[in-house]
């Protein structure tokens, strides 16, 4: 057709495809990877709750300045000082197991299982193991418990829980079955996580061990008695 | 031809100066749509060399292809097949077509000669 105006036609759209083409690899120069939306959108998604998590430190930061500027308040007055930091260090007991405890919470007895063995079955599987206990502990911990006990025992941030013959080793005493662990906590939440369908208990109670939860109003837990042997770690100053 | 790749270099060297950006994510859509314009550059140069060109046509072609191109290259990301393949197939057997095409007349031009 009208070859005059065809060839501006083609240097012009030549033009914008050069630039498009330059700009791509600008864009392209580092390394590219195929990411596709549902990833995109995951990312959002962490990126999200990261944020929320800022956030949350965020008020965590501006209640400890809080604390702090009213210790710095009450400096003066020693009498106020002392009631202050009794209380934190009740607070802190509490938290850490030294304390003994009360609150509405579950009972929960783990026993071997009553039934006769199948034929060549396993005697493993009607006994309590101290995997079995320690998950059971790990359930109650993730449904929100508060503090947790086992026979007696309160269980801190060194409990170790192990196999020892029929027995199982917790805080160093030797305990045989049946196991009572005691948590506090929220009743209906932390029975449903030990009897609900799918969970831990109620697989144990599938293979036929014997398992009773009971709720409470009022729990006790005692307080940790055995002594802690601290031997490498040293506490960083905090602050400044 | 000449305008064409003339059109291209300058292009190219006018596009890394150009203070324009966009999200790393349309990426692939744009390489796919570059891909299609291409192919409808080498066809309007083919039509022009073999005295066919008509502007609307490849005006039309040139955007129509671009887009259609990307939009594909979308919706397979929407959907999870990676549909753009399609527009690779398609313009890149075109470009090699075309450039075929384009051969032989220069070619013959230049026996003509």
């Amino acid at each position: 057709m009208n070859n005059k105006s065809g060839k501006w036609v083609i240097l012009f759209f030549c033009l914008i495809l050069g630039i498009t083409i330059s700009l791509e690899l600008k864009n392209v120069k580092e390394r590219y990877l195929y990411a596709p939306l549902k990833e995109i959108h995951d990312y959002k998604i962490v990126l999200e709750s990261e944020k929320q998590e800022i956030k949350k430190i965020k008020e965590v930061i501006r209640e400890m300045n809080k604390k702090i500027l009213a210790y710095e308040n009450i400096k003066d007055d020693d009498g106020k000082l002392k009631y202050e930091m009794l209380d934190e260090l009740k607070n802190q007991k509490a938290m850490a197991g030294f304390s003994e405890l009360e609150g509405p919470g579950i009972i929960l007895t783990v026993d071997d299982s009553k039934r006769d063995l199948f034929e060549g079955e396993d005697p493993n599987n009607v006994i309590v193991h101290d995997a079995d206990v320690l998950n059971l502990v790990n359930d109650l911990k993730v449904a929100g418990s508060e503090a947790i006990s086992i026979n007696g025992q309160r269980i801190i941030n060194t409990t170790e829980l192990i196999c020892a013959g029929h027995s199982i080793r917790i805080n160093n005493q030797f305990f045989a079955q049946p196991f009572v662990i005691k948590a506090i906590g929220e009743p209906k939440t932390l029975e449903a996580s030990l009897i609900a369908p799918g969970t831990y208990g109620a697989l144990l109670k599938e293979f036929g061990l014997y398992i009773e939860v009971n709720t409470s109003s009022h729990i006790n837990i005692p307080a940790y008695e055995e002594g802690l042997n601290v031997k490498y770690m040293k506490v960083i100053k905090e602050g400044e | 031809m000449y305008i064409a790749i003339l059109g291209l270099i300058i292009g190219i060297v006018l596009g890394f100066y150009v203070p324009i950006t966009y999200p790393t994510s349309y990426s692939l859509y744009m390489s796919v749509a570059i891909l299609a314009a291409l192919d409808s550059v080498f066809g309007g140069v083919r039509a022009y060399v073999q005295e066919k060109f008509e502007t609307f046509i490849f005006i039309t072609g040139f955007f129509g292809n671009a887009i259609l191109a990307g939009l594909l290259a979308y919706i397979g990301d929407k959907l999870g097949v990676p549909l753009y393949y399609a527009a690779i197939f398609t313009f890149g057997g075109r470009l090699f077509q075309n450039f075929a095409i384009l051969r032989r007349l220069m070619i013959e031009k230049i026996r003509e000669k």
